[in-house]
This record gives C-alpha cells, structure tokens and sequence, in this order.
C-alpha cells in the first residue's frame, strides 16, 4: 500500500494546476492528457476517479471521460481494473455498456509492475487515439473503422458523444 | 515501456522504496542491468510464471542478488541462473534420484520380506509360501517392469524440460513468493503441480483456515499429496528414517504400491514417484546378517517345490500344489479388492499369521506319519497343506485374528479337502 502512497504524492505534484511547478516535459505531457486523477477516499487508497481529455484530432476532441479505477491488494503485481464510465465511451475497444476497456497492458499476461496509474491513464489516452479494431469489444464501431468509412465513422462517434451525458457537458 | 515520471536510479520500480537501504538484498538482471529490491523482484516472478524483466520485458539470463554495507559498498551475494540448462540438469538430477530411490525401495523390500519369512521360529514352517511368493512378484517385476521405470523417468525429464517456465515455482514458496533455498527438512514440494512451499507457511496456513483435520501434508494449490523437498539430499533425513522405523509395515506397503504400478496407470505412478521417495527408507542395517545367512535355505526351499526334481507321487502334489497357489491367489486377490489389511502394526500382521498357522499346525499333525487315521502325509505334502490352509485361512479371516472363528474346524475341513484332492487325481 506505500506504493500506492508514493503514487499519490507522485501524482499530486505532476498534477498540479500550477504549472510553474512542472519541471519538465513528462509533467507537461501528463496534464495534457489527464484532467484529474485522485483516490475517491484519502483513506483508501485503492478506489479512484479519474477524467482524461480526448485526443486532438479525433472524434474524441473536446470531450472528457471519466474513468473509474480499482487497484486490488496485491498491486502493483497485479494489474488496477479499470473501466469507462458505463454509456459513457464509443470506442471500438471498449464495452459500451460496462464501460470495460481491451487493452493488453491492463491483462495479468502483460502487466508488469514498471506500470503505475499515471502511465495507465496515458495508455488508455492512446488508446483512444489509435483504436485497434481487431480486437473489438464494439463490433459496429469496429465494423466501421475496418471498412475506412470516416464520415460513418465520425458521424456515429459524434451521435453517440452528443447523446450520452458527456462529464465535459455537465461541467 | 519508456520513460515514467516515478523511476528513478535508486528507486525499485516496483514498490518506489529506495532501492539502496543497506541490509535489503538487491536483484540485478543480467543483461539489461535493471535493479530491484530481490524481495520485490522474485514476488513478480512468483506471479508472472516467467523471469522477464518488468521494465524491458527481456528475458535475462541470470540475477545477481546484491547486498549493501554502510559505506554503500556492494557485494555479490549470490547469483540464480535462469537458463534452461540449468533447470534441465536439476531435471536430469531429479530423474536419477527417482532411479536410485526406486532401486533402493525395491533391494530394501526383498530384504524386509526374507526378514519376514525367517523372522520368528514360528513362521518357519510356512516359509516355502513366501518363497513361492516372492518369486512369482519378483519375476513378474523384473524385466518389462525395469524398462517401465526407465520410460516413466524419461517422460518424467520431458515434463521438466516442457515446463520449464513453471520450474521457477520450484525455487518460489507458493504462499509468500519467496525464494526456497533447496533444505529439504525446511520445504515441501508438490509433485502434481510443481509448487514448493516452506513449511512455516503451509504451518501458518493452516493455523490461518483453522484446519484441524491433520490436512496439512496436501497442496493448497492441488489438493494432492506433499512430499519433502529433495534437491541436494541424497541421503536420506534422519526423521525420515526414524518415522519408518517405527513404521516397519512400509515394506507391505511397497508391494501394494507395485501392485498399482503394474495395473499400467502411469499417471499414479508418476504422482506416487516422488512420494515414495519421501516416504521410504531401506534398512539395510538390521537385514543384512540375516539375509545372507537365509538365502541359501531360500533357495532350497525353491528347490523342493520344483517339478523336475520330484518323484511322480510328488509331481502330482505339485500340480497340486500349482493349482492351489492358484487358488490362493484369487483368494488374495478377492480379499485385496474388497479389504485392505491393516497396515498399522507389522507386529500384529506376524502375529496373526502365527497363530492361525498353529491352529493349522495341531490339525495337520493328526496326518502326519501317522498310521492309525488311514492316511499318512509325507513332511513335503505337510509343508504344502500347511501352507494353502493356513494363507486360506488368513484371507478368509480378513488379515485378523478373529476370536470368534472356529479356526481348528475350519482348518480341518479344508486339510481333509485339500488331502481328498491330492488323492483324487493320484488315484484316477
């Protein structure tokens, strides 16, 4: 569990709204990406929220998600569970529904512990950037993509942003 | 995966600690140079059934497990090699064990078992039994039996070296992912699933759960039965040897064991391989006198019974004889299928036997060289009778002396059918 400490001290100064703070380039990258990453209780360190940005440049864009994680006893052996809000993310590697996400690094098989909650965070934000339909937990979005139909594909990614209550809407 | 905002040189990037506290042990992965604490490290060996590296995800050759002084001066505690060759040595090691122990158990048992045939004056008289016996198991062992070691051996090798990766729980205490240095008194190891634990942890497990069923000799992960750990120890532990002194019955056991073999189910034998091992001393050290003193009485006995050195009067009587053994086997056979015999005091088995042959002992007397009844026996036919009544009478008896049986009638009814039978075709 004092790793998990360490992580949130860690996370407390990268993340920090003032960005003279930041001293170099990793800093700057994170708070590009993340919006807010903090345990829901400071007296359990093993639940979290977390909201990342939508990647420029993609559908994504100008949207925010929000991302709820759960660190089990034994991490950082073990991979955290992390799942998008439910109803909340089109994205072809994630169930719509549960708000699960397919992502290898997040799999007992290719965690190792190198990987701490701020590099998840930016794992799952590339994620968003480069879907990989291959391996789709949303088939039509995966469907869409293989077949290169970009106006379907942005089309439904915008309808299905426009219609869900978006964390950035509700601001 | 690159760069992270929480490495840092002296930082385990596993648990964030420092990584240069002295008296924490270090694991420095060859060859990509990663350090870690050694605790953390072999932690997510233990999870991740493999020795990549978390950082690179290379797979390094060996760690070397750093110590630190005050002054911050390192040194080389010591270093594990993850490579294949050496797993497949210490296979190769298992596999001879497995071999030596087998040949062992075996010499060992044909000692306890020419132990138990001349062991009081009592069991004297039926010991061509045991004779007959032992070279009918003996002879049905050696031979196809041998080469099946061999190959179960072999396949035993294979599974090492397929396995290789699940090797490292062999090194890993399966509860606290802590590294087993290979004393054997101080781990257990699991030959179904390969896992080894410390016996303070499966102690303290058990403590944990509250299990007091005695339980504590099975896998947490498997269920199956736990074995010591042996590695380096060829000899076998002094607690080992004392428990089976005190067990003599073990020989027994063997042969049960080896009953089991030969019904050709190779995977029970595989689980029991390693299990014996543990579970099995020879005693050479009280059978040796008596063994070379009775072989040659032995080999009389076997003598006697053989068809081609008898008179025609007497090959009848080893038709016979043949037939009954015959007999007497299906009615071992029946009885094992049904019922075990105790196998809790050597003791009581010997006892037994003594006394039901002396009820057949009184009861033959009145044939032997006596006149007056009719009939006469020769001393061979006595010895034969003897024996066939009185392993009847055993089996029938369920290895126990029961109080309650009227062992004289019985006796007497089947040596006047086992007489009536040698007369029958010696007549007709």
């Amino acid at each position: 569990m004092s790793r998990l400490l360490k992580e949130y001290k860690k996370i407390q100064t990268t993340l920090s709204p003032n960005s003279t703070h930041h001293n170099n380039n990793d800093d700057d990258e994170f708070n590009q990406i993340i919006t807010y990453l903090h345990p829901i209780s400071t007296s359990d360190l093993t639940h979290w929220q977390a909201q990342i940005k939508g990647p420029q440049g993609t559908p994504y864009a100008n949207h925010e998600f929000q991302l709820q994680i759960e660190c089990p006893p034994t991490y950082p052996i073990e991979p955290p569970i992390i799942h998008f809000q439910p109803l909340s993310m089109p994205h072809c590697n994630v169930n719509f529904q549960t708000g699960a996400i397919c992502l290898d690094i997040l799999e007992k098989q290719h965690w190792t512990p190198a990987w701490n909650l701020m590099t998840t965070m930016k794992a799952i934000w590339i994620l968003l950037k480069d879907p990989v339909p291959d391996s789709p937990l949303n088939v039509d979005i995966a469907n869409i993509l293989r077949v290169n139909d970009q106006s379907a594909y942005n089309g439904l990614l915008n309808y299905y942003l426009s219609a869900s209550p978006s964390p950035s809407t509700t601001k | 995966m690159k760069s992270s905002a929480l490495e840092g040189d002296n930082i385990c990037p596993i648990c964030f600690d420092d990584l240069n506290d002295t008296d924490i042990l270090q694991g420095k992965l060859k060859p990509c140079n990663h350090k870690y604490h050694y605790d953390c490290i072999r932690r997510w060996h233990g999870y991740s059934d493999n020795s990549d590296c978390p950082l690179c995800r290379c797979q390094p050759k060996t760690m070397i497990v750093l110590s630190r002084n005050h002054n911050g001066v390192e040194t080389i505690d010591h270093t594990i090699n993850f490579e294949i060759g050496v797993l497949a040595n210490l296979s190769a090691r298992m596999a001879d064990l497995i071999l030596q122990q087998e040949i062992a158990q075996e010499v060992a048992r044909s000692e306890r078992e020419t132990r138990e045939m001349y062991g009081s004056e009592d069991v004297r008289n039926s010991s061509t039994l045991y004779a007959v016996r032992d070279e009918e198991e003996e002879g049905s062992l050696s031979g196809s039996d041998a080469s099946y070691y061999h190959s179960q051996i072999e396949s035993r090798s294979r599974l090492f070296y397929a396995n290789e990766n699940r090797e490292i729980e062999w090194w890993i205490c399966g509860l606290c992912n802590v590294d087993i240095h290979g004393i054997p008194s101080e781990s257990v190891h699991c030959a179904d699933c390969n896992r080894s634990y410390h016996r303070s942890c499966l102690t303290s497990l058990i403590i944990e759960v509250g299990n007091t069923s005695g339980h504590e000799e099975e896998c947490p992960a498997c269920g199956s039965y736990l074995g010591e750990l042996v590695i380096d120890d060829l000899d076998i532990s002094s607690s080992t040897k004392d428990r089976l002194d005190h067990s003599g019955i073990q020989g027994i056991d063997g042969v049960f064991t080896r009953t089991s073999l030969s019904s050709s189910e190779g995977d029970q034998f595989e689980n029991s391989l390693l299990t014996n091992i543990n579970s099995f001393t020879p005693q050479y050290e009280n059978t040796e006198e008596s063994t070379d003193s009775l072989v040659g009485e032995n080999s009389n006995q076997n003598v006697d019974t053989s068809p081609c050195c008898l008179g025609s009067r007497d090959r009848v009587a080893c038709t016979r004889l043949t037939e009954a053994t015959h007999l007497e086997k299906k009615y071992q056979t029946t009885s094992r299928g049904t019922t075990t015999p105790p196998e809790n005091d050597f003791e009581s088995l010997i006892e037994t036997k003594t006394k039901i042959q002396e009820h057949v002992r009184k009861e033959l007397k009145k044939y032997y060289r006596n006149e007056t009844t009719g009939i006469s026996i020769s001393k061979e036919t006595f010895t034969d009778i003897n024996r066939v009544v009185s392993r009847r009478l055993y089996a029938l008896s369920d290895f126990r002396y029961i109080s309650d049986m009227d062992y004289d009638k019985l006796a007497r009814e089947n040596i006047v059918l086992e007489i009536k039978s040698l007369e029958g075709p010696a007549l007709g």
